[in-house]
């Protein structure tokens, strides 16, 4: 245990000024220790009561370089590499693949092309998913939607999406995303932790491991599921997404649940009020700095600053999810649909607080866009689901200034074919997980907005120029975060472990700012 | 000059060992992540223990075992490689001479495009100055490699004289000690005094049995002042239930056990019947050597009950799927992966699955040894894909205990059987050399007699498949422009299966008339890919047809299951097929390809067998004839060489033409079908004759023996063998003919024995020979190499003469010779105990594993273990007694600051107990835990929407359905794992996914535990439960509950402060209570137990929360 400059008792090992804790608090407590000392015993039970009091007084104090307030492991690297642009992300990611030719990336041509076969040459030998290898054709069924142009870039989009239209100034759209995965668990994997085998730490866990918290009373990654449609396909998550795989489990993300207590176990029991609890955790506090003294184990220091915080959650987070201060205007942007726990445009305002108190990465699930059949009666009301409140985070975000530094990201797991899956008829098709291109969009804190980078051929179905591989695009949004991919690493199994895996990879310039 | 550097003068040695000692001080340290100095005595660095670990971390990932990331030409790992001249490349290592060793001018280069190391991107990343120190002075040294530690087999070391060390020379008390204290006076540290008996006696209960002692055992033992009151202690405690439950818990995340299949719909399964063998074997103290071996491989040794083969669910307990969209040999190479990171984790200790794309960049693993060592794993009898059932087969039946006696007397009897045939079979070569010596033709080939086609599809590659019939002509078929897939399954020899879009048309071939008789069949694997449900293949096999002639001609179809036969003219009119429109789904266009069928009478033959084929994903020979007579009676459909019962469905050909131009087409009805799915071929054949019974009988297997038989023994291939053998014992060996009739019997006796019964996944061995493929980079269509099953090149080779299979890896990995398991196992169990390994990276005893801390104490155990005959318990209870384990746990400023991690055990052991343990003891104290071992998973208490908010609608573990009753108070390691979310209040308290082997948990601190133990409804029913109890039998006096209180949590009185700090806040509770009883009710009405309405509510309450206030101390949750 290192030596603090500040430790006034050498002798005695490691003391509170080694706890994982803001610098400026070390001080108070330093303060607090000589008058503890003037005070004589009595004064220890007070000392202790009022660090509680201190910690909790720096709620929100937003510092990039404060300590890890989540646990005793392994100590965050409190990077970055560089100065960043963006200080937290919210990933707004789409279960299941939506299908970018019905909403992003525009294929005039291919309306004249209904239901003939897509060329050999376009689909070429690629190895198809089980459900549609055994098909005897492959009819292109061309968008369903007209799609027209919008803002100053004149950028295209489909009839289903009105209020991302508003927005698309602001976004930096990507049409040349790709994958190596072509079912869902092994690309979902892929693109939140950069492998397709479980085991490997997510997105928001390297964040958290190597950017530390920026707040004192909420967790640093916390994920969020949004409501399922029973209508949809909703193909299945897992905590493997947000796991923390290798990395110390403290950087798991924490899930703010729209059902039950926000965060599991966060309310006192029946019959236990605050003051209940504040008094039984002092006498727990008071217990366990005896177990301390006696026995000298560092880890009984460290279980009494996680009980403080503990205690500090079961106040901010009830706070983080009351909405009754949010005013009019805020209904009138994200509409009532988010005053409903657990939707996606709560989830997205829910997202918006967490950004104002500190939370490092957000994650929102949003699951059902595994389209394989109905597409003209899925997509609606899939799009209907999230456009708008897509739209009233961003919008949200720059209202507030905190556009400029964070980085809002919008992507599913792969795209999907043009051809049909199952029958088409002019009203109607299914569409196959496609990994070849798939149209992802950024805004905010590092990527360059109002453009749209890479394209595809007229299908849909090949990127021809300027491809994203997912480990680019996560080595891109790192970089947004102030950090290298090649050098957020943790060395295990003897290998020193990244994000981006052993393929090279590169941060794709043409998307920063 | 030269002289003095190889022989230095003693003046000059002994100037540089200080400063190289006072170096090492630091590096081995920082190496070890321990402060501790080891001042070097000895004359040579260990290259193991001081240079080993810093070239791995630096050099290796560029200059070691993985020849495709190797920079320069240069090796480093291996001394050959290291000293080998490098043409035009200066030495990297001249030993002996530091300044003229181009590594040392590397690692102290001053020009940052020569230093050394450099990442990956070109950027130098400068050693430590002490690790050049050490590096330096190795080379001076002589750069004496050793193999790596681990890779040697473990030799019983002496133990350490202790001589002389008056200090503690009472306390090493058992040989564990003698070591212990030896590295700790190498520290200049003392190891600590005993602990007090009731601090010994509550971690020697919570470590053995999982469950804390009660007062009264407490008592009795402090009470006992006997000399052997502790080892009698440990005695009963080896002896109770709940030993095995505790073992069995850490074995569970040791082979990655869980009620859910992980993947996609995250489906229930059943495999606890395996949770509970592992209890009973170790309760029992099964050797481990037949542990380990029933697990690798039960379903291969005789068993004469179910336990071995019960175990053999080991290899099917990982992760598995049952997508729709699922790629089966994508699946089947995943799977084999998986198991074979399983194993090399809980079994060799080694990250083998870092040699899954490359060779391992640090550990001799390559490539090659990946993908034998999977080979064991990837001959086991099942589909890939587990069709989302709980019953992915192979599984097993357990007996109803009437009728258990019975069953493994059968069981018995079968074994022995099946041991008769192995006899007989390990000596093949013998037996079938003297039946081809005997004279007595072996096998005759089927007369080749207007054979017409032949394809064999034994390319296995390319695109071009050759006709071998005699004088065949055409000669080849070139396929189009989408290529096979090749050789994913072994039948003969590597098959071809036909992708997408895939075409084999075999033009104007098979162009018969109805007067002409012929025959046609070959091997087919039907349609092995996931749905559900799963409907069989569809499809034409081989067939020439016309669509735009009413589909005039013949084929050779299946259609669920059912193999048809047809011959016709003009083709009956069938109801288009539909499938029920799904909700949801846009309506199915009717196909475009649509032949006008509004005439009738049609004419035409079709034959079909009356039953379906049993299953499909399996490998079957199907074949008719037919006579020409123009007649359904005319036409003979064989599945694998036996005549089957057919039924006629048409018979209105009559001397009709069946001829047409449309061309032959393998795998789909017309040329612009596509072909059946997933299915796989081999030999394809066509007759322009009708074959006899006798022949068509001898073609599955008699016709390739005659083929091979014809050509001397000496140019047979290992598959070759294999098929000749397999013929001679179904078909010559008449004793094993007979045995084998035998052991049918006793099977169909055995299904009834055990109808009904609870199923179990297990392992079943495929016939074949245990293949497996070499993949470039690890993409399963990339192979490189068919390799054989075997084990890792660096380690002992297995004994000659047995087969390479699983239960011969079983044997080996309990073989004396292997350094491996012995060490990893006991090793393991000392991380159970102490609470990390003597090598701390359990999981790694690869070269970038950490070194042990105490060599020579892990080499003595290893080889106690094996030489106890691999008795478990002996391990555990010589751990337990040692001094080592009985210190006090409390630790001084100096232990701390030089072993933070306390690896030298200079105190005892003290951590966060296991999320297990910690609900267990909850329950125990209050008097809640049910103690019933084993049975089916069970559902406690779980906060709301935590399977719904991720699962898939219709999995069947989508709705967290809580039980009742005794289900809530089981022990936490009979609760229902789900893989894709696990039992929240665990997964916080560190329990592992279990996707993966875990070996150690993390043991993390966050205020999510905090809220468990303060919130979870568990945990307040456990603490209203012990308040009930401390005031129905603490006495009256709060004194006394809390004293009883302490009793019960800690084992020990409570010290007076903590006992004053509690009864103060049980003053307030009781105050707070009192003024608000709706909170007491409340309160007390946490959980579904009824609290006793004797007791005033609000007294209760109070106790509740002080309870609740103990159970949350950090003594409490630590051992």
């Amino acid at each position: 245990m290192k030596q603090h400059p500040l430790c006034t008792d050498p002798d005695h090992g490691p003391t509170i000024l080694d706890l994982p804790i803001l610098e400026e608090m070390k001080q108070e407590w330093a303060t607090l220790q000589t008058r503890r000392n003037f005070l004589g015993k009595t004064g220890k039970v007070l000392g202790w009561a009022a660090l509680a009091s201190l910690l909790g007084d720096h709620a929100l104090t937003g510092d990039a370089h404060a300590a890890s307030t989540m646990g005793s492991g392994a100590e965050p690297l409190k990077l970055p590499h560089f100065a960043p642009k963006a200080k937290r992300a919210i990933y707004l990611f789409m279960s299941g693949g939506p299908p970018q030719m019905d909403m992003l990336d525009y294929k005039p041509n291919l309306a004249k092309l209904y239901d003939q076969d897509i060329p050999d040459s376009v689909r070429g030998v690629q190895q198809l998913t089980g459900m549609t290898a055994g098909q005897a054709r492959f009819p292109i069924a061309p968008s369903h939607w007209a799609f027209k142009r919008y803002g100053k870039t004149g950028t295209w989009v489909s009839d289903l999406l009105p209020y991302t239209a508003r927005m698309v100034d602001d976004l930096t759209i990507i049409k040349s995303t790709n994958t190596e995965a072509i079912n869902h668990e092994p690309a979902i994997m892929l693109m939140n932790t950069g492998n397709m085998n479980s085991g490997k730490p997510c997105l928001g866990s390297w964040l958290s491991y190597g950017l530390g918290s920026m707040n004192n009373n909420l967790p640093t990654f916390m994920v969020l599921q949004s409501k399922t449609n029973p209508k949809e396909n909703n193909q299945p998550v897992s905590s493997r997404l947000w796991s923390s795989g290798f990395l110390s489990s403290e950087y798991a993300g924490v899930g703010l649940r729209s059902a039950g207590d926000p965060v599991l176990y966060l309310s006192d029991p029946n019959g236990i009020d605050r003051d209940v609890r504040r008094k039984m955790l002092d006498a727990v506090n008071e217990i366990n700095r005896q177990t301390y003294e006696e026995l000298g184990d560092p880890e009984t220091n460290s279980r009494i600053s996680q009980y403080e915080m503990a205690y500090r959650m079961q106040t901010s987070v009830p706070e983080l999810a009351n909405l009754s201060r949010e005013p009019q205007s805020t209904w009138d942007l994200y509409g009532l649909e988010a005053k409903e726990p657990g939707t996606f445009a709560y989830n997205c305002l829910m997202a918006r607080r967490m950004a104002e108190r500190g939370v490092r990465f957000t994650q929102v699930y949003k699951r059902g866009w595994d389209v394989h059949g109905n597409v003209t009666g899925l997509l609606p009301m899939l799009c209907q689901e999230t456009d708008r409140g897509c739209y009233a985070l961003v919008t949200d975000l720059k209202q507030r200034g905190l556009l400029d530094d964070t980085l809002v990201i919008w992507a599913g797991e792969f795209g999907r074919t043009v051809y049909s899956q199952g029958g088409l008829t002019p009203d109607n098709y299914g569409r196959d997980h496609h990994p070849r291109c798939f149209t992802t969009w950024m805004t905010g804190g590092g990527v360059k907005p109002g453009i749209t980078f890479g394209e595809t051929d007229d299908y849909s179905y090949n990127v021809v120029k300027d491809p994203v591989p997912v480990r680019d695009f996560n080595a891109t949004i790192l970089h947004c975060l102030g950090i290298d991919h090649n050098k957020l690493t943790y060395k295990f199994q003897g290998l020193d472990q990244k994000l981006t895996g052993t393929t090279p990879a590169s941060v794709i310039s043409g998307l920063l700012a | 000059m030269r002289l003095l550097q190889t022989k230095p003068a003693p003046f000059l040695l002994a100037g540089l060992l200080l400063v190289v000692g006072a170096l090492l001080a630091i590096a081995v340290g920082t190496n070890r992540h321990m402060k501790v100095g080891a001042v070097k005595s000895s004359k040579h660095l260990d290259f193991n223990q001081d240079v080993q670990p810093i070239l791995a971390s630096n050099c290796f990932s560029c200059h070691g075992p993985d020849p495709e990331a190797r920079k320069a030409g240069l090796r480093l790992d291996l001394e050959e490689s290291a000293f080998r001249k490098r043409p035009g490349k200066p030495d990297a290592i001249v030993p002996g001479h530091p300044e003229l060793s181009e590594l040392v001018k590397r690692i102290e280069s001053k020009n940052p495009h020569h230093l050394m190391p450099q990442s990956p991107q070109g950027e130098a990343k400068p050693m430590k100055p002490e690790e050049i120190a050490v590096l330096k002075e190795w080379v001076a040294e002589g750069a004496h490699y050793k193999p790596h530690w681990a890779f040697d087999k473990p030799i019983r070391a002496a133990l350490p004289d202790l001589q002389g060390d008056v200090q503690d020379k009472d306390w090493a008390e058992t040989p564990i000690d003698r070591f212990v204290l030896a590295r700790l006076r190498k520290e200049g540290l003392h190891p600590s005094p005993e602990a007090n008996k009731p601090t010994l006696i509550r971690r020697v209960t919570l470590d053995l049995t999982g469950l804390l002692p009660t007062p009264d055992e407490v008592n009795a033992f402090v009470r006992d002042s006997s000399p052997q009151a502790y080892e009698h202690l440990v005695d009963r405690l080896l002896i109770r239930p709940s030993f095995g439950e505790q073992r069995a818990r850490y074995w569970l995340d040791y082979v990655r056990y869980a009620d859910t299949y992980g993947l996609h719909l995250d489906n229930n399964r059943w495999i606890w019947p395996y949770r509970d063998y592992l209890i009973r074997a170790f309760n029992s103290n099964k050797p481990f050597d037949q542990f380990a071996m029933e697990q690798i491989a039960g379903d291969l040794l005789p068993a004469t009950n179910l336990d071995p083969i019960i175990a053999s669910g080991y290899v099917r307990s990982g992760v598995s799927t049952g997508e729709g969209g699922t790629i089966p040999e994508e699946l089947r190479v995943n799977i084999a992966r998986e198991r074979t990171e399983a194993y090399g984790a809980a079994f060799m200790g080694l990250t083998v699955g870092c040699a899954v794309c490359h060779d391992h960049k640090y550990d001799p693993t390559t490539q090659k040894d990946f993908y034998q060592l999977s080979a064991f794993f990837n001959n086991i009898n099942e589909q890939p894909f587990n069709v989302s059932k709980p019953d992915w087969a192979p599984v097993v039946r357990i007996p109803k205990p009437q009728n258990l006696e019975a069953y493994n007397r059968v069981l018995a009897k079968r074994s022995e059987l099946v041991r008769q045939l192995d006899t007989s079979q390990l000596q093949n070569t013998s037996l079938v050399q003297h039946w081809l010596a005997s004279g007595q033709s072996p096998a005759q080939p089927v007369s080749a007699d207007k054979l017409q086609l032949r394809l064999r599809l034994d390319e296995g590659g390319g695109d071009v498949l050759k006709n071998s019939a005699p004088r065949a002509s055409p000669a080849s078929f070139p396929i189009g422009k989408f290529k096979p897939q090749w050789g994913e399954t072994t039948w003969l020899w590597p098959d071809l299966r036909m992708d997408t879009s895939t075409h084999v048309t075999l033009g104007q071939i098979g162009d018969y008339e109805w007067s002409q008789p012929f025959s046609s069949g070959g091997w087919f694997m039907l349609r092995s890919a996931p749905t559900s449900p799963a409907p069989k293949v569809s499809g034409a096999l081989i067939s020439k047809m016309d669509s735009t002639q009413h589909d005039r001609g013949w084929d050779l179809a299946v259609k669920k299951g059912i193999v048809s036969v047809e011959l016709i003219d003009e083709a009956p009119k069938e109801e288009p097929v539909k499938d029920p429109p799904k909700k949801g789904a846009p309506k199915v266009k009717a196909p475009k390809v649509v032949t006008p069928r509004d005439r009738t009478p049609m004419r035409a033959i079709k034959v079909s067998t009356a039953a379906p084929l049993p299953t499909d994903g399996h490998w079957d020979h199907l074949f008719f004839t037919y006579d020409g007579s123009g007649r359904a009676a005319g036409i003979k459909i064989y599945v694998n060489g036996a005549p089957v019962v057919t039924k006629v469905f048409s018979d209105t050909l009559g001397r009709e033409t069946i001829r047409t131009q449309a061309p032959m087409q393998l795998g789909s009805r017309y040329p612009d079908a596509q072909p059946a799915r997933e299915t796989r071929y081999q030999d394809l054949r066509v007759y322009a004759r009708a074959m006899t019974t006798e022949e068509v009988k001898r073609l599955p297997y008699e016709d390739y023996v005659a083929e091979i038989t014809s050509k001397p023994t000496g140019k047979w291939d290992r598959d070759q063998w294999h098929i000749v053998s397999e013929f001679y014992f179904d078909n010559v060996d008449a004793s094993s003919k007979a045995i084998r009739a035998q052991i049918e019997q006793m099977d169909a006796e055995l299904g009834k024995l055990s109808k009904d019964g609870n199923l179990s996944l297990v392992s079943q061995e495929k016939p074949s020979i245990a293949y497996a493929d070499v993949l470039t980079r690890g993409v399963y269509t990339a192979r490189k190499e068919r390799v054989e099953a075997d084990t890792p090149h660096f380690l002992p080779p297995l004994p000659t003469g047995k087969p390479h299979n699983r239960l011969t890896l079983a044997e080996w990995t309990v073989s004396p010779e292997n350094p491996l398991t012995a060490r990893i196992t006991v090793n393991r169990m000392w991380n159970e105990v102490f609470g990390a390994g003597l090598v701390e990276t359990t999981e790694d005893f690869g070269v970038m594993g950490q070194r042990p801390s105490h060599r020579e104490l892990l080499d003595w155990l290893a080889v106690e273990f094996r030489e106890s005959g691999w008795n478990m318990k002996h391990m555990y209870k010589l751990m337990v007694m040692s001094a080592a384990y009985r210190q006090s746990s409390k630790s001084t400023p100096e232990q701390l600051n030089k072993d933070p991690k306390n690896l030298l055990l200079a105190h005892g052991p003290r951590f966060r107990m296991d999320a297990e343990m910690l609900r267990d003891i909850a329950l125990e104290s209050g008097g809640l835990l049910v103690n019933k071992v084993g049975g089916p998973s069970v559902r406690p208490y779980q906060p709301e929407n935590v399977w719904e908010s991720v699962g898939y609608p219709t999995s069947d573990t989508t709705r967290y359905k809580q039980e009742h009753g005794e289900a809530l108070y089981r022990r936490s390691m009979y609760t229902y794992w789900k893989r894709m979310a696990i039992q929240p209040d665990m997964d916080a308290f560190d329990a592992p996914m279990r996707d993966t082997v875990c070996t150690r948990r993390q043991r993390t601190d966050t205020p999510l535990q905090a809220l468990v133990t303060m919130n979870d409804v568990q945990w307040i029913e456990a603490s209203r439960a012990l308040a009930q109890r401390l005031i129905k039998e603490g006495g009256r006096q709060p004194e006394q509950r809390i004293k009883l209180l302490s009793d019960i949590l800690l084992s020990h009185d409570p010290p007076p402060q903590m006992a004053a700090t509690l009864k103060t806040s049980f003053k307030q509770m009781q105050q707070h209570y009192a003024a608000d009883p709706k909170a007491a009710h409340d309160l007390i009405a946490v959980g579904e137990k009824r609290s006793d309405s004797a007791i005033p509510a609000s007294e209760l309450a109070a106790w509740t929360m002080v309870v609740s206030e103990m159970m949350n101390l950090d003594e409490t949750l630590t051992k």
